[in-house]
């Protein structure tokens, strides 16, 4: 017995917990599922359905920001797509880092698409640690005729058979493997450390894994412009906040003030900057104040914390809105509002 | 070092004592030492032979310590006869004598010297003079608190507020029981009394002094007794109306700054209206949202004819400003369609409407809306209105307090106003904010203001939810009861903990001290200091994982902590009780939290058949141990609909009949609740074979209720059960371990295993550096909290073995050991020296240390859990 990375979890029955004698087990159980977790937990990094126009028949490409695993691990991609045409669309994902980011290829492949139909495109990607990882572009390279993104997702899919999965010293996200051997030792110790690491590694993986709670995301440069920049219709907000868009966030069981990380990728073609997008938390019953944050529109990520508060019971969650606001000068464009959750903030 | 200690050597100890307020140390016999700070006489009059053994003894159903009282004699001596008398001078409070005040307002002070010392309640003040200028009798330069006192607030209307120069109240003051140690030749240690005195006893006079014979009585419950003592009684009344009504002040005002902009961006009109509704109204006065309207209205009324147009373009401000109406929106949904989704039920709308069609009314209409000082310049909502034609805009104002806004302008606040009004069976002014509102056939509504005018409590900002995020509509009916309550929301031992301190002076006792007067009991829980009563230290280092982040939410009110906690505590195997503690760098009785946990591994103590006294009785006796059920119901209290979480051994049940416990447990939340499940489950896992045992013991072994110590004993009262065998020797926790003050002997309650053994787990500490090489290091360097346990290992074994592992890198069970010679505690950390390496041990940034197998342990190491040593987890 060692390090044994499961890829599944084993749920102990009661019987099992009830007074048993002090042995390996179920401690040792416990630990392998400690370890399991590092692969079963799975929450989506990039979870987007992408605003674009239907008849977009050019290169698109879409920039979401992103908080990676701190272990530098795998992740799945699956990109769903829907053609009028029936021919291969060049996908590429690439990591960007920086401002003006420094981009780096991670994924050059394709999908064959069939006329109507929706097909998808999986495969893996290694992401860096957040810092060389602060965002990810996703690009589509249609050869002819409309096509739609219709959603992007990345989640956490560790390969149990490649490092950093294995014997390892505490991992980056404070992940420790753990060890069942010494169980096997005749008469030997069942120590505090075993039992911690359990809870600990639960609850590494746990915060190590951000997860996309709510996303706004639309092209970076789209032929005509951005679907949704302001001013609308030729209609400025006279520096008053505009909706843009509305999204339930649930968070489940959360009770209290859950701290939500906000991103946003705005730009406006000239003038003021500051506090051009708002974010509203809004409780999904009754409230006094709704929660919400201001942010820049600088053309990089900007992030700040939005509040959400919620009631402890399974459908908790709050309805995030979106508002912009540009002065008559200006054309603000926003590419991308994103909330990522890290449980226990 | 205990005091006891020397008694083993033929030492004894002298006991002495202090009754809180009382300046006077009551001692055995006379000393030369300095007394202790604030006590200024003594007097060799106390008389402890009569007293029955005192101390503290847990009972785990309760989780509530249950501390023996004392009774106590004081001789007839000149000293005593100055304090039991009537005071000379006495005379009422005319003014709220709050516990920072230095000057004490009486009615005269006839009888009071220049200076000297004044009793108000429990508390004894030092005041250094007296005036009466401005006809207002006062004792000046008060120093609060003496003579082991706290200072407290006196409100008038209360039996306390009178001072007199000497005690008029016995009854609650807190008595002190000390021992100071005598050497054998009758000599008193240390360089004051206090020096090397250990406290033993610690409670509250409960009667005297009373006169019995030719001498005086005082008879004191332990500390721990009071928590048993219920606090004060929600308040109860019966329902007036449900209008809600706010406080108004005089310098309120609103203003409204309206703006008609053309396509071209120039003004058609503009005009500002300031007015200050309340003006000549005294502040605080409370009124409707109907009677604001009335007085806004008014003022409204009075001020737009005279408003200019800010334009020159000569508009009338009368023939385009309308009136303001009021209208509260549907209680029964919970969006106002149509204002906004920023409307909540039943909030007040105000609706200044813009009245005719006569003058150009069209595109952007601005409107800035300011209450009292802020920034008018910023316009915060743009009305689109229709080319021709009236239209209005809806302003959400409830007071002065709670400014609201504008609709669609999701800057402002909203908040539903509701309110209650209770006629009170019992006039007061104390009513806890916030507390909850117990309506009879209603759900409890829980309010965050409450306010008075004479006996009715106008009570606002209601909420479903303990949490106060649900604003509701108090939906009862006119004349109905309610019983007003305390809740305290929190974590479990945050609100364990306030309850403890609270004393209504926001602090005072502690960090905890938060609630409201007679919603706690008043005890210090000062980290150091004499006059500290409470561990709160205990409570975060005992009670740990799920308890100390378990959501309750308790209705203190006419309760006490034992009707509130016990259930909690009993599951949690936890106990709230006095024993004695060094935490203050002097051995104090103090409130803490302990462990009533059966098993465990790290014993201090031993208790060897030498330690038992046999002289007056058999030395080791059984006692019932509690029950272990079969079937444990656990009771959630939530208002009128409490929810209940059961759990059964059916087959248990089948082949011993039905064994129930009940339990109730104040949760909030719903995942809690989850988890009581489990220990529900854990309460009917208990060995069958428990057993109790009660010791009578040398008076120089040192341990306290929680401790854990390990029994080696052959009496023939005592069962083995893992052998099969008399006598015991295993490990025990401490339940109870009261003192024949006589003797000093203890009589001792132990809880011990039956057939099953539970065990620590073993220690396993990080190694944070080194020093040599890795392969023979010179020193190792482990986090403080380890000292304990390595420095008792070595005492108690002559040596020290460590198994060495690198967490993670796949041979945990290869990697060797130490033996350790010294253990130090630098002060911030625990280091291990004299080191020797065994089985190829190389140290790394991986490296933990933990105990070794038991072929290698010593007998104390094998105490702890090891695989397949006959233990049980639990």
């Amino acid at each position: 017995m060692a390090v044994v990375i499961g890829t599944n979890l084993t749920v102990s029955t009661e019987q099992e917990l009830l007074t048993p004698p002090m042995s390996a087990e179920p401690l040792q159980t416990a630990l392998h599922n400690a370890n399991a977790c590092y692969c079963v937990h799975r929450p989506p990094l990039v979870s987007v359905f992408p605003i674009v126009r239907q008849t977009q028949n050019r290169a698109i490409s879409f920039t979401v920001p992103v908080v990676p695993s701190a272990d530098a691990i795998r992740y799945a991609c699956t990109h769903w797509l829907l053609g009028s045409f029936a021919a291969s669309v060049p996908v590429t994902v690439e990591s960007g880092i920086g401002e003006p980011p420094t981009w780096t290829s991670l994924y050059s492949g394709s999908v064959t698409l069939a006329s109507g139909v929706y097909n998808s495109c999986d495969h893996h990607v290694i992401l860096p640690a957040p810092s060389g990882c602060d965002r990810l572009r996703f690009t589509y390279t249609p050869p002819t005729g409309p096509f739609l993104v219709s959603s992007i997702l990345v989640y956490p899919d560790p390969d149990p058979a490649s490092a950093p999965i294995g014997t390892a010293a505490q991992m980056p996200s404070g992940f420790w493997p753990a060890d069942d051997a010494l169980l096997g030792v005749t008469s030997g110790p069942v120590h505090t450390e075993m039992l911690d690491r359990c809870w600990r590694n639960s609850i590494a993986v746990l915060r190590d894994r951000q997860q996309m709670v709510a996303s706004w995301v639309q092209a970076d440069t789209q032929f005509g412009g951005a679907m949704y920049a302001t001013p609308f219709d030729n209609a400025n907000t006279g520096d008053q906040w505009a909706l843009v868009g509305k999204a339930r966030v649930g968070l489940p069981y959360q009770q209290g003030t859950v701290l939500l990380r906000a991103a946003v990728l705005a730009d406006v073609s000239s003038g003021a900057t500051s506090k051009r997008v708002r974010l509203v938390a809004k409780p999904l019953k009754y409230t006094t104040t709704p929660p919400h944050v201001d942010l820049d529109a600088t053309g990089h990520i900007v992030t700040g914390h939005l509040a959400a508060t919620v009631d402890g019971t399974v459908d908790a969650g709050v309805d995030l809105e979106v508002y912009v606001r540009n002065i008559s000068t200006q054309t603000l464009t926003l590419r991308a509002v994103v909330l990522h959750w890290c449980p226990g903030d | 070092m205990s005091v006891w200690a020397p008694t083993e050597f033929g030492w004894g100890v002298c006991y002495w004592m202090t009754i809180e307020g009382i300046p006077v140390v009551w001692i055995e016999r006379g000393t030369a030492l300095t007394l202790p700070d604030g006590f200024t006489t003594q007097d060799a009059s106390l008389v402890i032979d009569h007293s029955s053994e005192v101390g503290q003894l847990i009972d785990r159903e309760k989780g509530i310590g249950a501390g023996f009282p004392l009774t106590v004699q004081l001789l007839d001596t000149a000293a005593i006869r100055t304090w039991v008398r009537r005071a000379s001078a006495s005379s009422a409070l005319t003014k709220d004598f709050l516990a920072t005040d230095t000057t004490l307002h009486l009615t005269n002070l006839t009888g009071w010297p220049g200076s000297g010392a004044a009793w108000v309640g429990l508390e004894r003040i030092e005041y250094s003079g007296t005036a009466t200028s401005g006809g207002d009798p006062r004792l000046t330069g008060c120093t609060r608190g003496t003579a082991g006192t706290h200072a407290r607030t006196v409100a008038l209307g209360s039996m306390g507020a009178v001072a007199s120069n000497l005690p008029r109240w016995w009854r609650g003051r807190q008595v002190r029981l000390y021992a100071t140690p005598l050497t054998p030749s009758g000599a008193m240690t240390g360089a004051t009394l206090a020096d090397e005195a250990d406290e033993i006893w610690r409670g509250t006079i409960d009667q005297g002094p009373e006169r019995q014979g030719g001498i005086w009585q005082i008879t004191a419950q332990a500390l721990d007794r009071k928590l048993a003592v219920k606090l004060a009684d929600a308040v109860t009344g019966r329902v007036v109306d449900t209008v809600a009504r706010y406080p108004v002040t005089a310098a309120e005002t609103l203003a409204v700054h309206v703006t008609c902009w053309n396509p071209d961006t120039t003004k058609l009109w503009e005009f500002m209206v300031q007015i200050a509704p309340y003006d000549g109204i005294p502040d605080g006065t409370l009124m409707t949202p109907a009677e604001q309207q009335a007085k806004i209205q008014k003022a409204w009324g009075d001020a737009v004819p005279l408003a200019p147009d800010l334009t020159g373009n000569g508009h009338s401000c009368s023939a385009i400003l309308g009136d303001w109406t009021v209208y509260q929106t549907d209680a029964g949904k919970p969006y106002q369609e149509g204002f906004g989704e920023f409307v909540y039920k039943a909030a007040w709308v105000w609706l200044l409407g813009f009245k005719t069609s006569s003058v150009p009314l069209y595109n952007l209409v601005t409107i800035g809306l300011a209450f009292g000082a802020a920034n008018l310049t910023k316009p915060i909502c743009n009305v689109p209105c229709a080319p021709v034609g009236p239209c209005s805009i809806s302003i959400f104002y409830s007071n002065g307090q709670h400014m609201v806004g504008v609709a669609n302008d999701d800057q402002q606040i909203l908040v539903a106003h509701s309110g209650l009004a209770v006629a009170l069976d019992l006039p007061t002014s104390l009513l806890p904010q916030p507390g909850t509102l117990l309506v009879d056939g209603s759900p409890n509504i829980y309010y965050k203001f409450v306010m008075f005018d004479t006996n009715v409590a106008y009570f606002s900002y209601l909420y479903s939810d303990a949490q106060m995020t649900k604003p509701v509509i108090a939906s009862v009916s006119p004349d109905a009861t309610v019983r007003i309550g305390s809740t305290v929301p929190g974590k479990a031992m945050d609100v364990l903990l306030k309850m403890l301190e609270s004393s209504g002076t926001g602090g005072a006792m502690g960090a905890m001290d938060l609630l409201a007067a007679g919603d706690g009991y008043a005890l210090d829980a000062g980290v150091s200091g004499e006059l500290s009563a409470v561990d709160a230290a205990s409570f975060a280092a005992v009670a740990k994982g799920d308890l100390a982040s378990l959501a309750v939410n308790v209705d203190v009110s006419g309760q006490s902590v034992e009707d509130v906690y016990t259930g909690l505590l009993a599951l949690a195997q936890l106990g709230v009780m006095l024993r004695g503690d060094d935490g203050t760098g002097q051995r104090l009785q103090r409130i803490g939290l302990v462990s009533t946990e059966p098993g465990g591994s790290a014993w201090d103590v031993e208790i060897r058949d030498e330690h038992l006294l046999t002289t007056q009785q058999e030395p080791v006796a059984s006692i019932k141990a509690r029950d272990v059920p079969n079937t444990c119901t656990v009771t959630v209290p939530a208002g009128n609909a409490p929810s209940v979480v059961m759990v059964q051994d059916l087959s248990a049940m089948a082949l011993q009949g039905k064994l129930s416990v009940d339990y109730t447990v104040p949760l909030s939340g719903i995942l809690p609740v989850q988890m009581l499940t489990q220990w529900a489950w854990a309460r009917l896992a208990a060995g069958q074979t428990e057993q109790v045992i009660e010791l009578h013991l040398v008076p120089w072994l040192d341990f306290q209720p929680g401790d854990l110590v390990h029994l080696k004993l052959t009496h023939f009262a005592v069962w083995q059960w893992s052998t099969g065998t008399p006598g015991y020797t295993g490990v025990g926790r401490v339940l109870g371990n009261p003192r024949r003050l006589l003797d000093g002997a203890i009589v001792a309650t132990i809880l011990i295993d039956g057939q099953l053994t539970k065990e620590g787990l073993c220690p396993s500490a990080t190694v944070t550096s080194f020093t040599g090489p890795a392969g023979a290091p010179t020193t190792i360097t482990v986090e403080q909290r380890f000292y304990k346990h390595f420095s008792t290992t070595l005492a108690k074994q002559g040596t020290l073995r460590l198994r060495h592992y690198e967490a993670g890198l796949g041979n945990e069970a290869g990697g060797g050991g130490f033996a350790v010679t010294t253990v130090t505690d630098t002060g911030t950390d625990c280091q291990l020296s004299g080191l020797t390496a065994s089985g190829g041990a190389t140290l790394s940034s991986a490296s933990w240390l933990t105990l070794p197998e038991n072929a290698t342990a010593g007998d104390y190491q094998k105490g702890f859990a090891h695989v397949d040593d006959g233990s049980i987890w639990g």
